[in-house]
């Protein structure tokens, strides 16, 4: 009955999914099917996260699915044009390209990519083809969150916090750094509760972002001063005496060497540092340190800084000083892992370079930079690559360095569904499954849910899922029958099912048949994440003085403020503009711009300004401008903002080069304090009119 | 008492414009411009101003201003659903529903040369279900009710010039302002207005066919009405019926189908456009027999000229809602009559009319203000075209010369009144 093979019937039918992109939200969603075609897409009101229904990229999974400028083949680079070959030549061509880098320079001259472009158990079946393959040049680290995901683990000892629901209990809700009307527009749903009820909502973010608009109160901090303006805050709250000092007894370590650090900060020089008035911490200083339960939402943007992890850290403070954590509308929000169930290491630790399990099959160089890392590796150098789920070209810091590197190679296999920069830059390219041509299971880490994304439409074209290409490729290169069984799943819808019933059979409450019909909460789901005040930190407590953090980060063992690298004051000319690149409502990462449904909205990269630096560059609305920095330019229009604090110029992320508008051209591959994340935020440029 | 209304929550709207893709995905790509829009109260983000976001397409007005002035018929209401309804297959492509919907719900098409728009989603609501947009806003801002409404009763808190009577009710807003923020951030910065600039829906350049037109109107009925022309030789008659056919010709030319012209005659009930159309058909009938044939008195000739004049007047009342005075100095009545006194000799009387028209002109320009400096030169030569054709008057100048330089003024002052032409838009209100 697994078998989902529609070619012969017309009738129309409902089956329910869950969107698999690296998002906060994972929807739950139905999709309607008629003919082996995706027909229609609506709401599942049992995700309690996410009732209403999908977000605008969601819905144009309708023409994302049908698209004519879809890959549906495998083809081949020739003389610079790409041209349509079979499965099995495309196989052919690449066991011998890897018979031979491996024989002539050895496994880690191959290298393979993988970003988070689809989320899946499944994923894990590259990394085994990998292992027998006999090991590859990989990276650790991650481009997204671990400078906060460290930060969060070193204090609480766990990423996880209050169901999404909850936040409609609080009285303050606190959006740092986070712009969920756009990266998370479910989480709007009970923010507008809460203020229904009366709660207010306070948002810190040098942008006036759409998150902000029902807000009491905007502060607009100099970006990467966020923790010098926490700290400041915490100052002024332990000064007037609203700390919570039952809840620091019993369950918080380290606060006197805590209160002992603010000591150095003084308010007046905190306020110049950061740019936001005294009058103005004051407020946010009688607001958090009065108004219970507080859920404080960070976002992931002000993480990718050089000083992200303390930054993050100096944020929780806030929340552990006032007690507001493992309370009913009281919660440190910055990334619940709870559905992610089947995770032996989670996230941050699974980003570390570790030795142990993958010790000789990964020879690991940092996400965070790609580019240089890439081109300077030796012994062996990097031949050749294997790139999906992923690209890098855009997405990675410093676009011109990627580039280079992927061109130095000798041989590039891409995995992919769209042309996108890092396919054209191919000699294979293989078509890549959509999320709704193979089933596979998800969590999230916002939502408590674990979810089945299903399969639904047999695969358009000559499509095949990544673990049916590597089973044949093992085929292909000999592996041995055993190990191949036990490593890949055969190309088989029930054997795809019996891979994942390994995982739920450890859950009673989880199976195939009942995610099939709707998401389920994640075994041993906390409503209410650390109710029970159990922290999993050397400590046992609440750690603000963290041992760890000295001893893996070499950062001070209290939260604290560090200068950023590139963006702090002093040091801005002749790049004086600050840029920020984050998301954007209309794509996920580089995902769903091209589509035309998209693209009616949002038709061309623009650089937003604010009128006062437009002023003084002469631009005005919609000239072309130049952006620019020692590492490269890019050609845009100018779109002036009368609420963006001067200083600061948006590029969102995620338009590609081709299209002129990675703000990747301009931005630098640097880590982040803590947990291998990407200080790629560290941007300083200058525009001018062209 | 009708069924089925949208309900929008302001406090809920986000501007994700996910209701867009849902109408795209509905009822097919929309290009260059989508049925449902996600309007910005303060798109430039004024940091003293809130910012609201008003999700909108059509909203099947009981008053239906769109369909009553729709001079080819192309709207239909839908019986079962009260949807207002557009048929592209009758669409002549005039756009002068645009003119009259406060919402800007009709989309022109300029590829299709038609007219698009949201039409409910008829199909779900026969059969029960919510409009896409309604049933798929992920924030549960847009929503629709099936349940029957008395629309007179609804308190719009949407600023329209008349009341359309929407199928929408939209909630209150809870919190009404803007955000505190650090305003000394964004001192020094000026701020003109809080509206991004917008393209206005009708200009002089887009419907310059209509200004020849209605120009080469006001010539020919000034004249006719004048008895020159039965004195004229065949040759000046037959050149005077070419113009006529040349300003039939140039009008149809704006239409997006020219070949479905002949449709524009048929909503006399209700549309001036329909009017304007019949009465020139009839006024050059009536000017060919009259030239050709037989004669036809003079009464006939004039009266059908003036309801020919009167009805292209009345065509562009929608624009007249923003005028500071209900009459504009370049309104055709004027032109007329100012060519008519002009052909007649009529000078003491032409006198008291321009000066009349030459008040209102510089109100007008006052209202303009004077920033775009090429129609800051276009206002001084109007105003000097009309001092040297009194010049030239006096000093008993040629008469072809006069009426050059009278004419430089008329078409400037028409070309003017089709730049200060604005229309009720769902972003002015």
């Amino acid at each position: 009955m697994a078998i989902i093979k529609r070619y012969h019937t017309t009738a129309m039918k409902t089956y329910n999914t869950a969107c698999p992109r690296n998002c906060y939200s994972t929807c739950s969603f139905k999709v309607i099917v008629e003919n082996n075609k995706i027909k229609k897409i609506e709401p599942q009101a049992l995700n309690k996260s996410t009732p209403e229904g999908i977000c605008l990229k969601g819905l144009s999974y309708l023409e994302r699915a049908n698209s004519n400028e879809r890959i549906l083949y495998p083809l081949q680079k020739i003389k610079g044009e790409f041209i349509q070959i079979s499965w099995d030549k495309a196989l052919s061509i690449i066991s011998e390209k890897l018979n031979y880098f491996k024989s002539k320079y050895g496994s880690h001259s191959v290298l393979f990519y993988a970003a988070s472009g689809m989320s899946g158990l499944l994923n894990e079946v590259s990394y085994n083809f990998w292992r027998l393959y006999g090991g590859t040049t990989t990276v650790y680290g991650n481009l997204c969150w671990p400078a906060g995901l460290e930060a969060t683990r070193l204090t609480l000892g766990e990423n996880k916090h209050n169901v999404p629901w909850d936040l409609e209990n609080a009285e303050l809700i606190v959006l740092w750094g986070k712009n969920p009307a756009e990266s998370n527009i479910h989480e709007m749903i009970p923010i507008e509760k809460a203020q229904r009820k009366g709660a207010k909502l306070v948002v810190i973010n040098p942008r006036r972002t759409p998150s902000s608009e029902r807000a009491d109160m905007l502060i607009q901090p100099i970006p990467g001063t966020d923790a010098i303006l926490a700290l400041a805050t915490a100052k002024i709250i332990i000064q007037k005496n609203y700390h919570d000092k039952e809840f620091i007894q019993n369950y918080v370590f380290g606060f006197d060497k805590f209160v002992k650090s603010l000591e150095k900060i003084n308010i007046q020089g905190a306020s110049k540092e950061c740019g936001v008035p005294v009058s103005f911490i004051e407020k946010l200083a009688e607001y958090i340190g009065n108004i219970k339960p507080m859920t404080l939402i960070a976002g992931y943007g002000m993480q990718r800084y050089t000083n992200g992890g303390q930054t993050t850290r100096a944020l929780l403070a806030l929340s552990v000083i006032t007690g507001n954590i493992g309370k009913k509308g009281a919660c440190w929000h910055y990334a619940n892992l709870q559905s992610y169930v089947f995770d032996t290491v989670k996230e941050p630790e699974s980003y570390y370079p570790k030795k142990e399990k993958d010790e000789p099959f990964r020879r690991a160089i940092p996400t965070a930079l790609l580019g240089e890392k890439m081109l300077e590796i030796k012994n062996p150098k990097l031949k050749m690559a294997w790139v999906e789920r992923g690209n890098p070209i855009t997405q990675n810091p410093d676009s011109k360095q990627t580039l280079k590197a992927f061109k130095k190679l000798e041989y590039i296999v891409v995995v992919e569904q769209f042309m996108t920069d890092t396919a054209m830059e191919a000699d294979i390219i293989l078509p890549a499954k959509n999320m709704f041509e193979q089933s596979d299971i998800i969590g999230s880490y916002w939502n408590p849910y674990v979810q089945l994304k299903q399969k639904v439409i047999e695969p358009a074209g000559e499509v095949k899922p990544e673990t049916e290409i590597y089973y044949l490729l093992a085929k292909k290169l000999g592996f041995n029958e055993k190990e191949i069984k036990n490593n890949i799943p055969e190309p088989k819808d029930t054997a795809i099912e019996n891979w994942l019933n390994k995982y739920l059979k450890k859950y009673s409450n989880l199976s195939l048949e009942k995610l099939k019909k709707q998401p389920v909460l994640a075994p041993g789901l906390e409503e209410i994440a650390f109710a029970d005040m159990k922290f999993k930190t050397p400590s046992g407590k609440i750690e603000l003085y963290s041992e760890q953090a000295v001893k893996i980060w070499n950062v001070n063992p209290l939260p604290s403020y560090e200068i950023l690298q590139e963006g702090q004051k002093g040091k801005q000319k002749p790049f004086p503009l600050s840029l920020m690149s984050p998301n954007t409502k209309n794509r996920i990462h580089s995902q769903f711009g091209n589509l035309k449904s998209i693209k009616a909205l949002d038709p061309y990269p623009v650089v937003i300004i604010s009128a006062k630096d437009a002023k003084l560059r002469g631009i005005k609305e919609n000239d072309k401008v130049r952006v620019f920095n020692k590492r490269g330019e890019i050609f845009i229009k100018a779109k002036l903002d009368y609420s963006i604090r001067p200083g600061n110029v948006v590029i969102v992320n995620g338009y590609w080069n081709k299209e002129g508008g990675s703000p990747n051209l301009l931005s630098k591959g640097r880590e982040t304090d803590m947990g291998h994340g990407t200080a790629f935020h560290d941007n300083m440029v200058e525009i001018e009119k062209i | 008492m009708s069924a089925n209304y949208f309900i929008f929550d302001e406090n809920k709207c986000v501007g994700c414009e996910a209701c867009v893709i849902a109408c795209i995905n509905e009822n097919g790509f929309q290009h260059p411009e989508t049925w449902r829009n996600v309007h910005l109260s303060n798109p430039q983000k004024r940091p003293d101003l809130p910012l609201f976001y008003l999700s909108m397409s059509c909203n099947h007005c009981e008053n239906a201003v769109c369909m009553d002035n729709c001079p080819a018929l192309a709207y239909s209401r839908s019986i079962i659903t009260g949807a207002v309804l557009h048929h592209q297959e009758a669409c002549i492509g005039c756009q002068y529903c645009t003119w009259h919907c406060p919402y800007d719900a009709p989309k022109y098409n300029p590829f299709a040369g038609v007219i698009e728009k949201c039409n409910f989603c008829e199909a779900r609501l026969v059969n029960h279900q919510e409009p896409a947009c309604a049933s798929l806003c992920p924030t549960g801002a847009l929503n629709f009710s099936f349940d029957e409404i008395d629309k007179h009763e609804i308190k719009s808190n949407l600023e329209t010039p008349i009341n359309t009577y929407p199928s929408i009710i939209i909630k209150e807003t809870i919190k009404e302002k803007a955000p505190e923020t650090d305003k000394s951030l964004f001192s020094g910065t000026e701020i003109s207005g809080h509206k991004a600039k917008q393209k206005p829906k009708i200009t002089a350049k887009k419907e310059w066919a209509l200004v020849v037109f209605t120009l080469i109107i006001s010539v020919m009925t000034a004249i006719s009405a004048q008895d020159i022309l039965n004195k004229a030789e065949l040759k000046t008659k037959l050149l005077f019926l070419a113009l006529g056919a040349m300003a039939a010709f140039l009008s149809s030319l704006h239409l997006g189908k020219p070949l479905r012209a002949w449709r524009a005659l048929l909503n006399v009930k209700k549309s001036w456009l329909s009017r304007e159309i019949l009465f020139f058909t009839v006024y050059y009938l009536l000017i060919l027999i009259d030239l050709l044939i037989i004669q036809i008195p003079k009464p006939f000739i004039i009266l059908t000229a003036l309801l020919l004049i009167l009805s292209i007047d009345k065509l562009y009342q929608p624009a007249q809602l923003y005028w500071t005075t209900k009459i504009h100095s370049a309104q055709l009545l004027f032109l007329s009559l100012s060519y008519y006194l002009m052909s007649s000799k009529l000078y003491w009387l032409l006198l008291i009319i321009m000066m009349f028209r030459l008040y209102l002109f510089a109100k007008q320009s006052l209202k303009a203000g004077f920033k775009n400096k090429f129609k800051l030169n276009l206002r001084i030569l109007r105003i000097a075209s009309i001092f040297f054709t009194g010049i030239l008057l006096i000093l008993s100048y040629s008469y072809p010369l006069i009426i050059t330089v009278f004419s430089i003024g008329e078409i400037i002052d028409r070309i003017l009144f089709y730049d200060e032409l604005e229309v009720a838009t769902i972003n002015r209100s």
